[in-house]
């Protein structure tokens, strides 16, 4: 069984996948996802009639998003691997939203980064980006998705889709769906390292100048 | 009785594994004490950086665990308990080790104790020398500067602070204005060695006063004073500041202590120890100036190995081995925390004190 979480957007969301079968919890809650999250996870333990020990690996979003959001999830899902002696699978908000929204045409995800930025990927389908994530200022954000891309999601879609001509936005959502997040990782290879925050910024922090 | 500890308030990602036994005054036995510094991560930027520290514990905790809990041999089943730092400390590292701790304690059902830091440090002359209640406790660190009078587990009495600087961050600042590396608190103390201690008639504010508190920002002043009078710093005008600063430094403290330790004294009388904590501690300068002083006034003087001294682990397992014997559980009534995160960056020892005006980089909020 596995179990997926993320605490990167506004939502908290956690999933137990077994199989075929999924029970989640998405809850939009803004904030507080430190004190939310824990609770969450035990409840839907219990609603998918699961003990910690049939959890045989976790998945986790990386972000992009709010850091503290980005290090909650990932501490946790880090300290249940280690607990559970199991793989921590990372899973970005652009591949959740790029799996989620398979489909033949070519895909943004596009998030809003505040502070007038964007942070987006784009997909030539669910499998194969087109580029790197990145963080850009919203002004020039247009410039950065190709002309074929048509397709918008993530909670910067309505905003980027409004400079693209025929844009159709397709998912809006501030989070990524926890589902998708749940099924890439199950997907995924278990043999790498324990994943990293998608921060796509750097730190505030100024190098100081000579002394006096 | 066996803890795992976990330190992440400030920029020392630290697991440690404490073995404690069920009889009250009896030291610990340190299994495993593991710290990963990022002093050389901040260094460029001449102090912690909150965003930086946060990515670097995040980083490095779960295999600092792992190497915690494999250097004393054992396992999470094995362990009675789990304590982890909830404040006070900086936000970001504080939700990666309540968060991480957590989720350790949840799958392996064990109790969880959401520890104070300063409680950890006030403890920690009971883990290395089984120091019996009550006694006084100098904390001298980057972020505070206290006298508390510590009563039992939980008991603690604040009994001065610092108004502005916290004495490691005098010592800093002071080496900052030097030219010296960060952090400068070891570097002010090596430079002093060839200095004079008269060269400079730096204050000793509050020297005097009817208070137990402490100020050193007019210290810092005059230091600066003093940096910016030669024409160029050579040398051997750095070492003159540095030793005229600490001689100031330690005439204050043991000004202040004098003060503490009479009225200690008229109310305990016979059993009279002194612990001195935080990474200021490590100053030998300073430690030899507290040791006369003690002597002077027969009072025993405790101060642990400089690697318990400053922000590690042990201390924060210990005080889980504290709390776990004195049945001191986590409840959410008393704001500690226990079923939710309950990280606290501003979290006072004493709960009754009240918050002094400055009181240091972390002391305001301690
Ligand atoms: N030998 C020394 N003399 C004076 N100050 C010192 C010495 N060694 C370390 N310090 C100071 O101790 C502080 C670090 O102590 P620590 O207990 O780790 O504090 P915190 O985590 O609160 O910053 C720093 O301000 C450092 O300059």
């Amino acid at each position: 069984m596995l179990l997926a979480l993320d605490t990167t957007g506004l939502f908290c969301s956690s999933a137990v996948l077994d199989g075929h079968s999924l029970i989640e919890a998405s809850e939009n809650i803004g904030r507080g996802h430190a004190e939310h999250l824990m609770a969450q996870i035990e409840a839907v333990l219990l609603r998918a009639d699961a003990q910690w020990p049939d959890i045989d690996r976790i998945a986790c979003c990386t972000g992009p998003g709010s850091f503290t959001g980005l290090r909650v999830g990932l501490a946790t899902a880090r300290g249940l691997a280690l607990a559970l002696n199991c793989p921590c699978i990372g899973v970005t908000v652009f591949e959740a939203f790029a799996f989620a929204h398979a489909g033949s045409a070519p895909l943004c995800v596009a998030m809003d980064a505040k502070r007038d930025q964007i942070w987006l990927q784009c997909f030539a389908d669910a499998n194969r980006s087109l580029a790197e994530p990145c963080g850009i200022t919203s002004a020039g954000a247009s410039e950065a998705v190709p002309e074929r891309v048509a397709r918008f999601a993530g909670s910067a879609g309505e905003m980027l889709a409004t400079k693209v001509s025929g844009a159709e936005v397709i998912d809006p959502s501030p989070s990524p769906p926890i589902a998708a997040i749940a099924r890439l990782g199950a997907a995924a290879r278990t043999d790498l390292a324990p994943p990293k925050p998608l921060y796509l910024r750097a730190p505030d922090a100024k190098v100081q100048q000579a002394a006096r | 009785m066996i803890v795992l500890g976990i330190e992440t308030s400030c920029d020392e990602t630290a697991a440690a594994v404490v073995r404690g036994s069920e009889s009250v005054d009896s030291p610990g036995e340190i299994l495993s004490n593991r710290i990963l510094s990022q002093i050389a991560d901040h260094a460029p930027f001449g102090g912690v950086v909150p965003e930086i520290a946060a990515r670097a514990h995040l980083e490095a905790l779960d295999s600092i665990v792992v190497s915690a809990l494999e250097e004393a041999d054992t396992s999470l089943t094995q362990l009675d308990a789990i304590a982890v730092t909830t404040g006070p400390g900086l936000a970001g590292g504080l939700i990666v080790g309540a968060m991480t701790a957590r989720a350790l304690a949840a799958v392996h059902d064990k109790p969880l104790f959401s520890i104070n830091h300063l409680e950890g440090h006030a403890l920690t002359a009971r883990l290395t020398d089984g120091l019996a209640f009550p006694y006084l406790l100098l904390l001298v660190s980057g972020g505070h500067t206290q006298i508390l009078l510590v009563r039992g587990v939980g008991q603690y009495e604040r009994w001065a602070t610092t108004i502005d600087d916290a004495l490691g961050e005098a010592f800093d600042k002071t080496a900052k204005l030097l030219g010296l590396p960060y952090p400068g608190g070891p570097q002010v103390e090596m430079a002093a060695k060839n200095g004079s201690p008269q060269a400079h008639a730096f204050p000793r504010p509050l020297s005097g006063r009817d208070t137990l508190d402490m100020s050193f920002s007019g210290l810092k002043t005059a230091v600066r004073k003093a940096v910016l009078e030669p024409q160029e710093l050579d040398d051997n005008i750095i070492a003159d500041i540095c030793a005229s600063f600490q001689q100031a430094v330690g005439d204050v403290l043991a000004d202040r202590l004098e003060r503490a330790m009479q009225r200690y004294e008229t109310q305990f009388g016979a059993e009279r120890h002194l612990v001195i904590a935080g990474g200021v501690a490590a100053n030998a300068a300073l430690r030899h100036r507290l040791e006369t002083l003690c002597e002077d006034r027969s009072w025993s003087l405790c101060a642990p190995p400089s690697a318990l001294c400053t922000d590690n682990a042990a201390m924060i397992a210990w005080a889980g081995v504290e709390r776990l014997r004195a049945g001191l559980f986590d409840t959410d009534e008393d704001g500690s925390g226990g079923g939710q995160t309950g990280i606290r960056p501003r979290w006072p020892l004493d709960m009754h004190a009240k918050s002094r005006v400055g009181a240091g980089r972390k002391g305001a909020k301690a």
